[in-house]
């Protein structure tokens, strides 16, 4: 009963806050079934129902709740799962400077990223200086609601953001989480991103791990984007993200290097594009080609790899097919030929999926699924998918 | 072989492009009209509807609202040959002004009149314009920003049909793995101007980054038997969604299912060899954290003592 009172705590305030006058929900809600069937078991019949929402009142200008959450009754043995993957309180003052956010919120702005339960104030200056605070903890990996410190500990950090001009812009953060007296990660970051020219434009991030005293990440890109090119070249340098309390900070922590190029080309309405990736491990290599060709309704590509990890090709295609104004035909289809580095044998994943989306105006939606897939262990996993998308605005 | 290739390649490119310059539209400008708005609305007062009646009636993007010389000719000798330079730069070739092509087929001019929105909210710079120019038409960061204020609709499908092409130029070939650093720095310029916000909101992020993936949008199905592979050749980054690595740990557990390198040979207690467990953690250390972050120290321990 504790559970409940404290799970319901949130839509409570929730609802208390829409009884005052003129109040402004908008939002909407998706109900999901999902028929599937786990290896060795019977067929299972999983729900799940989405709500989303955002909640204004006159009385209370500037003010605003909003919320993305996820209920299911799904597994083996049935039971309502909750998922609030945001539910935050938010002021805005009328020009916009000044922001407050409480709550469970969703970031991903410098080393600031995932979900957080917290209190983030962000500043915008009448120029061009964004400043941002933020003291609160992880949010459980579960998205469950409670306060999750005592395994996460507190987290608190700031983001800078300064657009001088197109040409430059720079952004500067900082996130500390620890837990008692224990560190568990403290990261810098530093982005300078901007164009050289109209259609020549760069990006450089570096995050820097300040108790290991080491790099963790360091991107640059320099793109082109010209109609009807778009060219880009980029080198990662990346680390495994190791929390100071984790048992593996005894061993030692090598990154991996990466050039990472892709071509794409604009014909009409089609896009034809070409990627290549080269990662270095410590003692080995891996290699990406990726061929691709979209349009608007649908895409194409060949995937080759080789390398650590082992050797893959695969080729996909997805539609998206407006029959009419109301109607859009979804298909997809995959097959991979791959052979893992470990396991001599080769194998072969094949996926299907046909979808149909029925639009009621612009507030009802009804999508049903087909999903097929043939592996090494399922000779025929058949999946069905039926979905009600709901949007209100009360 | 390789420079006929080469050859190829260029000569296709080059063409190709010589083909798109062909094929540039006309402007406003290059319809040789002469008109003031300004002396029109401003000098002389005129309402926009004088002249675009069909305004406040049209219900959807694609009415043509430009005025005919009809209109012209309330206030104008339209019939008069000696003044049609009055107008028309060129009167022996008059060209029509080209009908907009950028519309939005849903929007509808008398909704919004009714809503009590003055013509210059949304194009403030006519009245102010001596000589034709290009369309003073909103950009799609207005329409948003208002209906933001306003508590409106701001879902992709309230204006726009399924039909219509939304995805701009940056979210080309490599976007899925760029667009992490494009929301990260929120930089207008490496994004044609547009914000992410523009289009999407907080949920379409958590909706692939934390969502059920039901409609396999993120994963594809099968993607339990491709996703090592994949994690290997860091096209994407695994640890960008699946930052809490217990969710690894709970369908490898829950499913029974071994990692396919650990077989015989994995690991060994000669020193300085270690098996291939040794080799695999040098190269990526993430893949034993995948599973083995919360025991680490019962797993590890025994051979590598703190």
């Amino acid at each position: 009963m504790r559970t409940l009172i404290k799970k319901g705590l949130p839509l409570v305030l929730i609802f208390i806050f829409s009884l005052s006058a003129q109040v402004h929900l908008q939002g909407s809600l998706q109900s999901m079934v999902y028929r599937w069937q786990p290896p060795d078991q019977e067929s299972l019949t999983d729900f799940y129902q989405v709500l989303q929402f955002q909640l204004r009142s006159n009385a209370l200008p500037g003010f605003s709740t909003r919320g993305y959450l996820r209920f299911a009754y799904r597994g083996p043995a049935p039971r309502w799962e909750d998922r609030f993957y945001h539910l935050y309180l938010q002021w805005q003052r009328t020009d916009r400077r000044l922001t407050l956010r409480l709550g469970r919120q969703f970031l991903y702005a410098g080393v600031w990223n995932g979900t957080f339960d917290a209190l983030q104030v962000t500043w915008q200056s009448a120029g061009s200086l964004n400043l941002r605070f933020l003291l609160g903890s992880r949010a459980p990996f579960d998205r469950q609601w409670r306060w999750n410190a005592s395994t996460e500990g507190m987290a608190y950090g700031v983001y800078l953001n300064w657009a001088g001009s197109s040409r430059l812009r720079i952004t500067a953060s900082i996130l500390h989480q620890q837990k008692g007296r224990q560190l568990l990660h403290q990261l810098a970051g530093v982005g300078i991103s901007g164009r050289l020219s109209r259609y020549l434009l760069y990006h450089t991030n570096l995050e820097y791990n300040i108790p290991g005293k080491s790099v963790q990440l360091f991107r640059h890109l320099m793109g082109y984007y010209r109609e009807p090119w778009q060219v880009m070249v980029e080198w990662n340098h990346q680390k495994p993200r190791i929390r100071e309390d984790s048992y593996f900070q005894i061993f030692q922590i090598r990154g991996f290097d990466q050039l990472r190029s892709s071509v794409g080309y604009r014909w009409h309405q089609w896009l034809f594009s070409l990627q290549y990736l080269r990662t270095w491990y410590d003692s080995d290599i891996t290699n990406q080609w990726i061929l691709g060709c979209s349009q608007q309704w649908g895409h194409v590509g060949i995937i080759l790899q080789n390398g650590f990890g082992g050797q893959n090709l695969g080729v996909y295609g997805d539609v998206r097919y407006p029959l009419t104004s109301r109607f859009t035909l979804r298909a997809h289809s995959s097959y991979y030929n791959f052979q893992r580095h470990t396991v001599a044998i080769g194998e072969e994943a094949t996926a299907y999926s046909l979808g149909l989306t029925y639009r009621h105006g612009p507030k009802l939606q009804l999508d049903a699924d087909l999903q097929q897939s043939l592996n090494t262990y399922f000779r025929n996993d058949l999946r069905a998918l039926l979905r009600l998308f709901y949007r209100f605005d009360i | 072989m390789n420079r006929y290739l080469l050859l190829c390649l260029i000569g296709l490119g080059t063409g190709l492009t010589l083909f798109r310059m062909g094929t540039a539209q006309s402007s406003p400008q290059s319809s040789g009209l002469i008109f003031s708005h300004k002396l029109h609305v401003v000098e002389n007062e005129m309402d926009c509807l004088d002249c675009h009646p069909g305004a406040v009636r049209s219900e959807q993007g694609m009415d043509d609202l430009f005025p005919e010389m009809a209109a012209c000719g309330d206030c104008h000798d339209v019939e008069a040959e000696e003044e049609c330079g009055l107008c028309h730069q060129q009167p022996e070739e008059v060209a029509l002004i080209p009908r907009v092509d950028t519309y939005n087929r849903l929007f509808s001019h008398r909704q919004h009149a009714v809503a009590g929105l003055a013509c210059q909210t949304c194009h403030p710079r006519v009245k102010d314009k001596d000589r034709v120019t290009a369309y003073d038409l909103p950009d799609m960061a207005s329409c948003m920003d208002c209906h933001d204020r306003r508590g409106l609709w701001t879902d992709c499908r309230s204006c726009h049909l399924p039909d219509e092409p939304l995805k701009p130029v940056s979210h080309g070939p490599d976007f899925e793995h760029r667009h992490a650093d494009l929301a990260r720095l929120q930089n207008r310029s490496l994004t044609a101007g547009k914000d992410c916000r523009l289009c999407h909101q907080t949920r379409d992020c958590q909706r692939c980054h934390e969502g059920d993936n039901l409609e396999r949008f993120t994963h594809p199905l099968n993607y339990a038997f491709t996703h090592a592979l994949e994690a290997q050749g860091r096209q994407k980054d695994c640890s960008s969604c699946h930052r809490d690595r217990m969710f690894c740990v709970d369908c490898h557990r829950d499913f029974q299912v071994m990692p396919h390198n650990h077989v015989a040979g994995w690991s060994n207690r000669i020193p300085g060899d270690g098996g291939r467990h040794r080799w695999e953690a040098l190269n990526d250390l993430e893949a034993c954290l995948a599973c083995h972050q919360s025991n680490a120290e019962q797993i590890c321990q025994p051979c590598h003592g703190k």
